[in-house]
C-alpha cells in the first residue's frame, strides 16, 4: 500500500514556517511585557491569550472575514502584491501565526519575568544595550522556556484542525495538512489509512513532546 | 567629582519616609556609609547607579547624570557596581563574565589571578562558592576600570583572612585606577581601614562622620544575659559576648530587675 506523505510533509512546513515567524513577531514583545509596568500591560496580555479561549471557529471565521477578496484588507493585499491569502498556503501561515501565538509569548514571558533581574542589570551596567542584553544574557538564561516555547509552538501548529480547515479549505499539496487528511479519510470510511496517519501523528506528537520534558529536566540537573 | 544631592521617598519598616541625601565626593575618594537595615543604603547605591528614579540632581565629571527628572542611562554612566546579589551572568563561565565587560584580556587576567580565581576561570559561575562568586563580581565591576565604583557589602561573604586581603586588593586597584570608590557596609572596622571619609546614613539623612570619630576613647563591649542565679546579695550571671560564653557576678543592687535576654554594657579597662 502506498501512503501519501504530503499531509506530513505540508503539517511540518507549516509548523517550521509559523514557529520562525512567531519567535521573530513574540520576542520582543514577550521580552517588552515582562519588562514594563505600562497600564496596557493586562491589555496586550488578554489579546494574547485569546487564541486560547476562543473556539477555532470564531478565529477562523474572522480570518475569513478580514481576508475576504472584497474586503478591505484582502483588495489591499491583491492589489498592493498581488497575494490572496484564503485557500492558500499562506493564509494558512497567517491564520495559524494568531492561533499559536499564545504558545510561544507566554512561555517567553514567564521565562524572562523569573529571569534573576540584577543579573540584566548588571548587562546594562556594563554599558550593553537592551538588544544585546537580550540576545546574550537573557535568553540563554531561559532556556528551558524557550525550548518549551518553540517545540510547544510547532507541535501546537502541527495539531490544529478548525482554523486550517476554514481558512485552507483541503487543497492537495497546498492546504491539506495531516489533521484535514485524517478527517476526509474518516468521511470517505477509509479507516485503515486513518488509522495510519493517525499513528504517525501519536507518535512524533510523544516523541516530541518527550523530548522537551528530557531536555527540561537535563538543564534544570545541570543548574542545580 | 561627584555631586549628589537627591530626595526619594521609600516604605521602611516604620512607614514612609524620606531619602533625602547630599553629598560631593573628590575624584579618587574612597567614601563608605554606615547604618542599619532598611535605612536605604542600597537603595542611595541604586539612584546614582541610575537603576532607580528619583527627584534632584547627580553631576559626575561635569557631566549630569540626573537633572530636572531628565536621567542619564545607565549604560552611558560608566561605573562598576557590585550588589548584594553579585548579579553574575549565569549562562556564562567565571572568564566569559569578565569578558562580556571587558576587552582588556591582560587586567582580566591579572585581576582574576590576584583575586584567586584564576583556577576557577572555566567553572560555571553558579558552581561556586558565595564567596567565590563575591570575588568573581569584585573582578567584574573593576575590569571596567569604571570611573566610579559602587560596593554594597562587597566583603560580607568571606572569612576574615580573605577579606583582609581582598580590602587591600580593592584599595590598590581603586588607587591605580584613579577609581571614586562608595561602599556600603554594616562592618565598621571596614569603614575605618579603607575610607578617607564615612557617612552614617539615618531616617534618610546622611551624617559626615570624620574617620576619627568613628574610634571612641573608651572601649565598651556588649554582653547579653543568658542564664542567671540568685546567689545572696548577687547575682551569678551567664553572658553571651562575641559568640562566647562567659560567667561572672554583679551586685544585685545594681541591677534590681535582671532578666534573661537583657543586653548589658561592659566597660574594658
Amino acid at each position: 500500500m502506498q501512503i501519501d506523505f504530503t499531509p506530513f510533509l505540508l503539517s511540518f512546513k507549516l509548523a517550521l514556517i509559523t514557529t520562525i515567524v512567531l519567535f521573530v513577531v513574540a520576542l520582543p514583545i514577550a521580552w517588552w511585557l515582562s519588562q514594563t509596568r505600562s497600564l496596557f500591560k493586562p491589555f496586550i496580555e488578554a489579546i494574547g491569550a485569546m487564541p486560547i479561549v476562543l473556539p477555532p471557529s470564531v478565529l477562523g471565521f474572522y480570518i475569513l472575514v478580514v481576508f475576504a477578496p472584497n474586503s478591505w484588507l484582502g483588495q489591499m493585499l491583491e492589489n498592493l502584491i498581488g497575494i490572496k491569502l484564503l485557500f492558500n498556503f499562506w493564509g494558512l501561515v497567517v491564520a495559524s501565526v494568531i492561533y499559536s501565538f499564545p504558545f510561544m509569548l507566554q512561555p517567553l514571558q514567564s521565562g524572562f519575568e523569573s529571569l534573576n533581574r540584577a543579573m540584566i542589570e548588571a548587562s546594562y551596567i556594563a554599558g550593553k544595550s537592551k538588544l544585546i542584553t537580550l540576545f546574550r544574557v537573557a535568553l540563554p538564561n531561559i532556556k528551558p522556556s524557550l525550548i518549551t516555547a518553540l517545540i510547544i509552538t510547532f507541535a501546537h501548529t502541527v495539531g490544529e484542525f478548525g482554523v486550517v480547515l476554514m481558512v485552507g479549505g483541503s487543497i492537495p499539496g497546498q492546504t491539506k495538512v495531516a489533521s484535514i487528511a485524517i478527517y476526509e479519510m474518516v468521511e470517505l470510511m477509509d479507516y485503515k489509512t486513518a488509522h495510519i496517519y493517525s499513528a504517525i501523528m501519536v507518535a512524533i506528537s510523544f516523541v516530541v513532546l518527550l523530548s522537551v520534558y528530557i531536555f527540561n529536566r537535563k538543564s534544570l540537573r545541570v543548574n542545580r | 567629582m561627584i555631586r549628589v544631592d537627591i530626595k526619594k521617598s521609600l516604605l521602611g519598616a516604620n512607614g514612609k519616609f524620606d531619602l533625602s541625601v547630599k553629598f560631593k565626593i573628590k575624584r579618587g575618594e574612597f567614601v563608605s556609609i554606615l547604618g542599619e537595615s532598611g535605612e536605604g543604603k542600597s537603595t542611595l547605591l541604586r539612584v546614582i547607579a541610575g537603576l532607580d528614579e528619583a527627584f534632584g540632581e547627580i553631576e559626575a565629571n561635569g557631566e549630569f547624570w540626573l537633572k530636572n527628572n531628565r536621567s542619564l542611562s545607565v549604560q552611558k554612566r560608566s561605573i562598576g557596581y557590585v550588589p548584594q546579589e553579585y548579579a553574575l551572568f549565569e549562562n556564562m563561565s567565571v572568564l566569559r563574565n569578565l569578558e562580556y565587560v571587558s576587552r582588556d584580556k591582560t587586567l582580566i587576567k591579572e585581576l582574576l589571578s590576584s583575586f584567586g580565581v584564576w583556577d576557577l576561570r572555566d567553572r560555571g559561575v553558579k558552581s561556586l562558592s558565595g564567596g567565590q562568586q563575591q570575588r568573581v563580581a569584585i573582578a567584574r565591576a573593576l575590569a571596567t576600570k569604571p570611573k566610579l565604583l559602587l560596593l554594597d557589602e562587597p566583603l560580607s561573604a568571606l572569612d576574615v583572612k580573605r577579606r583582609e586581603s581582598m580590602q587591600k586588593l580593592i584599595l590598590n586597584y581603586t588607587k591605580k585606577m584613579n577609581t571614586t570608590t562608595i561602599m556600603v557596609t554594616h562592618n565598621l572596622e571596614e569603614a575605618y581601614l579603607m575610607s578617607n571619609r564615612v557617612y552614617l546614613l539615618k531616617s534618610g539623612k546622611l551624617l559626615e562622620k570624620k574617620r576619627e570619630n568613628i574610634v571612641k576613647e573608651q572601649m565598651f563591649i556588649n554582653g547579653k544575659v543568658v542564664d542567671f542565679t540568685d546567689n545572696s546579695n548577687k547575682y551569678d550571671v551567664v553572658l553571651l559576648v562575641n559568640n562566647s560564653l562567659f560567667k561572672t557576678s554583679f551586685q544585685k543592687d545594681k541591677f534590681p530587675n535582671l532578666r534573661v535576654g537583657d543586653i548589658i554594657k561592659l566597660e574594658l579597662k
